[in-house]
């Protein structure tokens, strides 16, 4: 039982002892110890370490890990003096651990200088830019007063064969202007290094948004007029072809039939002189004698002679 | 005597109090020691930190270590699929609810403003880099940033009709990659799976006029399928018509060419006749002829008397 007390005892006492004398550096932090106040030793390795007792020596812990910074979005302007609204996000972190302490002191110190100072770098990359630069494909007439170019594409509406050259956006190149133009002022300054910059978002701001859903809504307007101008196109067109083939169909019966006809008139005329061809005198006495019967019909009257040889048995009486 | 009860009381109360303190001591012992016992799961890995710095990796299993402080241990799970949603928020894992505009818009190259939400796929590939390389809570943080620099930088290259139609592909691969670029550069011990696009729409101010659009696709199809039926109707029905039309004179070349043949044999017949006895057929075919004709008409015969008047005699 005493030696249980005992071993706690010491335990206990150790410990006590540890915490006064020793410090623990993590994986993720870098420890700066001061003696009285003043930074004398930067610790750069994970592990155990003695210190004397505050307040003779203290430390100071120091997140060594990538942290990211996003700063509100913000309204710039571009070269073409377009409104544009950007938000973007600094990864960074510490590099030189002492000068950090001794600048900004901690990541709220350190995040404010690091926005304000990539807020104007920002504002100053892209007022070397136009908008068409971040958003290639945009007409040149958008909303401005640049002169429109002649012979300039239809908004929205590409003419076939109308290849642009392959325009890329502007984005990353600017963003990487930002971060080497903001990377040594920090690096030197505050001891931080900038591992990115990046363009999180780009819109345009609220009081021109409703001139942009403007020219959204024209945009689909003409583009759904145009499909519905194709589709009736392309229905008269197929019903005129229909028509055509009908009138085609019909005409070409007509034609094959006159022709049947014509042959057939032609060879019954053949058939007719070949027949009454072998005495016609024979033929013009029985066509007389089919012409008497068929015009002189019942409402007919006729006048005969008595001398007529028709009645002259009648007359001779013999 | 008193005293010497006093004194007994005291020391066993003494005795007491000490075998009380040595049962807490005990279990407080005991405690300290479990604090270097863990479990690793099948899918997890762990951190083995002595005095703070990475020791080691620990695999699935129960495993010993010095007790805390001395040496601890933290545990990830390197297998589980997380999610990072992008332009929305995710309650309870599942409901996207509605955020602000400037966490849904993107603009694209011609300068549409659409909605759009993301959905990122990721394990974590290097536990030692995801704690200690990207600050906590900073490293899902940075998935979600790097997708939206990502998507903002590829859909200033696209066109909105594009957005909305080939280029998803083209969106969700670029975003993929670039994500996992810049995670890479930083080091961030993550590995992106997918980038997949849940929802492209237009925001609601315009949503009617796009919407108008689709429909304008529909009437022209609809137009292009109703003169196909008018087609379909109109060209049976011209040849049938024209069969009719050619069927009439196959009709009537029957018909002349009977009726010529008819007659030609008729003919034919009568002058072999009629070159036997010729004035016998003669006469014969006119007479019935005239009976005929005769035998039905109104007949006036005129006859002449003495002195020339002409008499006139009607017959019915």
């Amino acid at each position: 039982m005493k030696t249980l007390a005992l071993i706690c005892v010491i335990l206990v006492l150790v410990g006590l002892g540890a915490t006064l004398f020793f410090f623990q550096v993590g994986e993720s932090e870098f420890a700066v110890k001061t003696f009285f106040g003043d930074p004398r030793r930067t610790i750069e390795n994970p592990g155990l370490y003695f210190k004397w007792p505050w307040p003779v020596e203290s430390l100071y812990r120091i997140d060594r890990r990538v942290a990211i910074t996003s700063p509100e979005e913000g309204e710039f302007l571009t070269m073409d003096k377009k409104n544009v609204l950007v938000s973007f996000f600094v990864a960074w972190r510490v590099v030189d651990p002492e000068r950090f302490l001794v600048t900004v002191n901690d990541r709220i110190g350190a995040e404010s200088r690091i926005q304000d100072i990539v807020r104007s770098e920002v504002g100053a990359q892209l007022g070397r830019f136009n908008l068409s630069d971040l958003v290639p494909l945009v007409e040149p007439d958008e909303g401005s007063e640049r002169p429109e170019e002649p012979g300039g594409r239809s908004a929205g509406n590409p003419a076939p064969g109308d290849l642009l050259p392959a325009l890329l956006s502007k984005i990353p190149e600017i963003m990487e202007g930002v971060s080497k133009g903001v990377g040594i002022s920090l690096h030197d300054e505050f001891g931080i290094d900038v591992v990115a910059v990046r363009m999180k978002r780009l819109n345009f701001p609220n009081q021109n948004k409703q001139a942009v859903f403007q020219r959204m809504e024209a945009e689909r307007e003409r583009i759904a007029r145009k499909y519905r101008s194709e589709g009736e196109e392309l229905a008269e067109k197929v019903k005129a072809e229909a028509d055509l083939e009908q009138a085609k169909l019909i005409n070409q019966a007509k034609q094959k039939a006159e022709e049947i006809r014509g042959n057939a008139d032609a060879e019954a005329t053949a058939i007719y002189a070949a027949a009454y061809g072998r005495d016609a005198e024979f033929y013009e006495f029985l066509r007389k004698l089919e012409a008497y019967e068929l015009f002189l019909r019942e409402n007919a009257t006729i006048v005969i002679p008595a001398d007529s040889p028709l009645l002259e048995v009648l007359r001779e009486g013999r | 005597m008193i005293g010497s009860r006093l004194t007994t009381r005291l020391s066993l109360l003494a005795r007491s109090l000490l075998g009380a303190t040595a049962v807490i001591l005990l279990v407080a012992l005991i405690d300290f020691l479990a604090t270097g016992i863990w479990t690793i799961q099948q899918d997890e890995q762990g951190l083995l930190l002595r005095f703070g710095a990475l020791e080691r990796t620990l695999s699935p299993g129960i495993q010993f270590t010095l007790p805390y402080p001395l040496e601890t241990v933290q545990v990830i799970n390197t297998r589980e699929t997380r999610k990072m949603p992008v332009g929305f928020r995710l309650v309870q894992g599942r409901d996207p609810t509605p955020v602000a505009l400037d966490e849904r818009e993107w603009l694209t190259g011609d300068t549409n403003v659409i909605d759009i939400k993301l959905m990122i796929h990721y394990v974590i590939s290097d536990p030692a880099l995801y704690l200690f390389r990207v600050g906590q809570g900073d490293a899902d943080f940075l998935i979600r940033k790097s997708a939206e620099s990502m998507l903002t930088a590829t859909i200033a290259n696209m066109r909105v009709d594009e957005v909305f139609t080939t280029g998803k592909i083209e969106i969700q691969e670029q975003t993929r990659r670039g994500t996992q670029a810049l995670l890479d550069q930083i080091g961030a011990g993550i590995k992106v799976l997918s980038a997949n696009l849940q929802e492209i729409t237009p925001p609601g101010e315009v949503i009617e006029a796009f919407n108008d659009v689709s429909r304008a696709k529909a009437d022209k199809d609809r137009s292009v399928q109703e003169a196909d039926g008018y087609v379909k109707d109109r060209l049976p029905r011209a040849r049938a018509a024209a069969n009719k039309i050619l069927q009439k004179a196959l009709i009537y070349e029957n018909n002349t060419l009977t009726e010529a043949g008819g007659r030609a044999e008729r003919f034919t017949s009568l002058l072999t006749e009629y070159e036997h006895a010729k004035e016998i057929t003669r006469t014969r075919l006119f007479l019935e002829t005239l009976e005929t004709v005769l035998a039905r008409v109104e007949k006036i015969i005129v006859t002449t008397d003495d002195q020339g008047r002409a008499q006139v005699q009607i017959i019915r």
